[in-house]
C-alpha cells in the first residue's frame, strides 16, 4: 500500500518521510490519478509513523490511500466526515485514540455524531475497537472504517496508540522496561521513557510483519479492509 | 469581461475550457494548464499585436515564445498541441459574442485568423475561414508576416517577474509618458509604503559609464536602482508601472506570491481588490495557500473564482472552489493544491 498526503505542510508527511528514511523504505507517493478512499488520522504522532509501517508491510497490491489529518483531535474527526463527501468517495478509515471512553460508549458516540449529521449507517461488523459501517448521505454511499486505538492488556486507564508501542517494548526489551509502567501515569509518558529503544523497536517492527500483526491488530485488519474495499 | 475561454489544441492543453470571475485564481500542480490559459488569454486580443516588453515592443506572441525559450528556438510550432496538431483554437465568451484565434497548419506555415461568432467555431479549415480576418500568419513557423495592428477584443496584459527586465526595456522607452502622466511617482510612493525608506519618485539617470538605468529617489536625495531593490519591490514596482502605462482590461499574472512576503502580499491583494472594483479582470495563477487566501479574502465572493486544475493527456480538468470551500478542505486535512486526485 502507498500513500498519498493530501497535506505536505504538516509534520505527518515529515513524520512519514523521516520513519521511511530511518528505515529504507518508501510508502508516499507524490502522483496519483484517482483517489476515493483515504485516512484520516484523529491524533497525528505517532499514528502517522506507524500507519507508514503498515502501508509498507501492506504492499502486495500496490493500492494508493490518501492520508489526511485534519486540524480536529479525537472524536470530533467525526464533524468533517460531511466535508469529505463533497466528492464522490469510496472508503474512509477513521484512528482515535480510546482515552479514557469505555470501548462501547465511544461507539455509541461515533454512531451518534454519524446520525447527527444526517449519515445513515448499517454495521458490517464490530471487532471491539474495529467497526465496520456502510453509510449513506444524501444518495452518496460509502464505507467508513472506525479503528479505537488501544489495547486492553496495557494498564493504564487511558488508551492510545501508544499502548501498542509499550506491547512491542514489553515483547522485544522484556526485563529492561523496568518500572517503566509504575511509574508513569499514561501510556504516553511511558512511552516517552522508551524513547531511546524507539528506533530499534520500529526497525524490528519493519522487519516482523507478525510482530507488527500481534502489536497493531486492529489497525493492520483495519487497514487490509480498506485496501480491499477500494 | 471574459466570461469563458475555450482552448483546443493549444499548447499543452488539447481540450479545455473555464469560465471566469471578476476574480479568478487558478492553483494546480506543475504541468497543470495554469501559465497556458493565462497565455491563451494574453494571445486572444490578437497575438500581433505590441505589449509593453522590450524595445522595439516585441509581438505578444514572440514574447510568449520568448518566455518558453530554454535554447535560442525561433520555431512557433509550440503553440499547437505536441507539436504537430493541424490547428489550435483560443475562443473567449464576451457577453453574447466569441471571439475566436484560430492557428492553422498548411505545409510550411501556420495561418491566424480572427474570428467573431456567435458560438465557439467547429470546424477548423482554411475553406470555412476563408473570408475571415487574416491577422497574420508565420512562414516555416518561424517569422511573422503581415500584421494587424489593436484589439479584436478588450485587451489582456501578462506579468510574471521574469518579465521585469523586459518591461523595463519598454518603461523606459516611453518614459516621458511615465514621468509626466504622474505614474512614477504615484508608483514610487504607494510602494515606499511596504518598506523602511521613503520613495518620492523613480527617475532615469546615468550609472557609471553613459547607459542610464531606472532609480528610486529618496527623500534624503539618494538614489537606488530598481535593479537593486528587493526582488518583491521590484516586482511591484514594474507591474504597477505597466499597469498605469497600459491600463488593460484584463491582468494575467502568474505566480503571484513569487519574492512577496506576507505584508507585500497584503498590499497587493489590496491593489488587486481596487482594481476589481475599478472593473478590472484579474486572473492570476499561484501555489501558495496564503496569496490564495489573502488575495481571495478581500474581493466578495460572488466575484471570485477559484479553480484546482490538472491536465490529463491534454484534458484540462477543474474544480470550481470558493474561499470558504478551501478553509473547510483545509481544516479536514485537505491542502487543495495537492488535492485533485480526490477533488477532481
Amino acid at each position: 500500500m502507498k500513500l498519498y498526503p493530501f497535506m505536505t505542510v504538516d509534520s505527518v508527511v515529515r513524520n512519514i518521510v523521516r520513519v521511511s528514511r530511518w528505515l529504507g523504505f518508501d510508502v508516499l507517493v507524490s502522483v496519483v490519478e484517482e483517489l476515493r478512499c483515504f485516512i484520516v488520522i484523529g491524533d497525528g504522532t505517532p499514528e502517522d509513523e506507524i500507519l507508514a509501517l503498515i502501508a509498507y508491510h501492506l504492499n502486495s497490491v500496490g493500492k494508493v490511500i490518501g492520508i489526511a489529518k485534519p486540524e480536529f483531535v479525537g472524536i470530533k474527526v467525526f464533524e468533517l466526515i460531511p466535508t469529505y463527501l463533497v466528492q464522490k468517495v469510496g472508503s474512509i478509515l477513521v484512528l482515535i485514540d480510546q482515552e479514557d471512553y469505555d470501548v462501547e460508549v465511544l461507539i455509541k458516540e461515533v454512531e451518534e455524531r454519524l446520525r447527527g449529521h444526517g449519515i445513515a449507517i448499517e454495521s458490517r461488523g464490530n471487532k471491539g475497537r474495529l467497526v465496520v459501517y456502510d453509510c449513506e448521505r444524501g444518495g452518496r454511499r460509502f464505507r467508513l472504517i472506525v479503528v479505537i486505538n488501544g489495547l486492553d492488556e496495557i494498564p493504564f486507564e487511558r488508551h492510545m496508540v501508544e499502548d501498542h508501542l509499550l506491547k512491542a517494548a514489553k515483547i522485544l526489551l522484556g526485563e529492561q522496561i523496568g518500572d517503566v509502567f509504575s511509574k508513569s501515569r499514561d501510556a504516553k509518558e511511558a512511552w516517552k521513557k522508551l524513547y531511546q529503544y524507539r528506533e530499534d523497536i520500529y526497525r524490528k517492527l519493519r522487519n516482523d510483519k507478525k510482530l507488527l500483526e500481534t502489536v497493531f491488530p486492529q489497525q493492520v485488519r483495519a487497514m487490509r479492509i480498506l485496501e480491499e474495499s477500494c | 469581461m471574459i466570461e469563458k475561454i475555450v482552448l483546443r489544441n493549444f499548447k499543452g492543453i488539447r481540450e479545455g475550457e473555464l469560465e471566469l470571475a471578476p476574480l479568478t485564481i487558478l492553483l494546480g500542480g506543475n504541468n497543470s494548464g495554469k501559465t497556458t490559459l493565462l497565455e491563451a488569454l494574453f494571445l486572444a486580443p490578437n497575438p500581433f499585436r505590441e505589449v509593453p516588453f522590450g524595445f522595439p515592443p516585441m509581438e505578444a506572441i514572440r514574447l510568449v515564445r520568448f518566455l518558453h525559450e530554454t535554447l535560442k528556438s525561433l520555431d512557433f510550432r509550440f503553440l499547437l498541441h505536441n507539436y504537430m496538431a493541424e490547428n489550435a483554437l483560443i475562443s473567449c465568451k464576451i457577453r453574447k459574442k466569441i471571439c475566436s484565434t484560430v492557428f492553422l497548419t498548411k505545409s510550411d506555415e501556420i495561418k491566424v485568423y480572427s474570428i467573431e461568432s456567435a458560438s465557439v467555431p467547429i470546424t477548423l479549415d482554411a475553406s470555412s475561414l476563408a473570408s475571415k480576418d487574416l491577422v497574420g500568419f508565420f512562414v516555416h513557423f518561424r517569422d511573422i508576416r503581415p500584421v494587424k495592428t489593436g484589439f479584436f477584443m478588450k485587451n489582456t496584459l501578462l506579468f510574471q517577474s521574469y518579465l521585469v527586465r523586459m518591461g523595463w526595456d519598454y518603461i523606459r522607452s516611453v518614459w516621458a509618458t511615465v514621468v509626466n502622466s504622474g505614474a512614477s511617482t504615484r508608483v514610487a510612493r504607494t510602494v515606499s509604503r511596504l518598506v523602511h525608506e521613503n520613495y518620492l519618485d523613480l527617475t532615469l539617470e546615468p550609472f557609471f559609464g553613459d547607459e542610464v538605468a531606472p532609480y528610486v529617489y529618496l527623500d534624503d536625495g539618494r538614489r537606488v536602482r530598481v535593479g537593486d531593490l528587493g526582488d518583491g519591490v521590484r516586482t511591484l514596482v514594474t507591474l504597477m508601472l505597466l499597469y498605469e502605462l497600459v491600463k488593460p482590461g484584463v491582468l494575467l499574472w502568474d505566480d503571484v506570491e513569487a519574492h512577496m512576503n506576507p505584508r507585500m502580499l497584503l498590499f497587493v491583494a489590496r491593489w488587486v481588490a481596487d482594481l476589481v472594483d475599478k472593473g478590472v479582470q484579474v486572473v492570476l495563477s499561484t501555489h501558495s495557500i496564503e496569496a490564495l487566501r489573502t488575495i481571495a479574502g478581500l474581493v466578495e465572493d460572488k466575484d471570485v473564482r477559484i479553480y484546482l486544475l490538472t491536465l490529463e493527456r491534454g484534458v484540462l480538468k477543474s474544480k470550481g472552489l470558493s474561499l470558504r470551500d478551501v478553509e473547510e478542505l483545509w481544516k479536514a486535512g485537505i491542502d487543495i493544491r495537492v488535492g485533485e486526485p480526490y477533488l477532481l
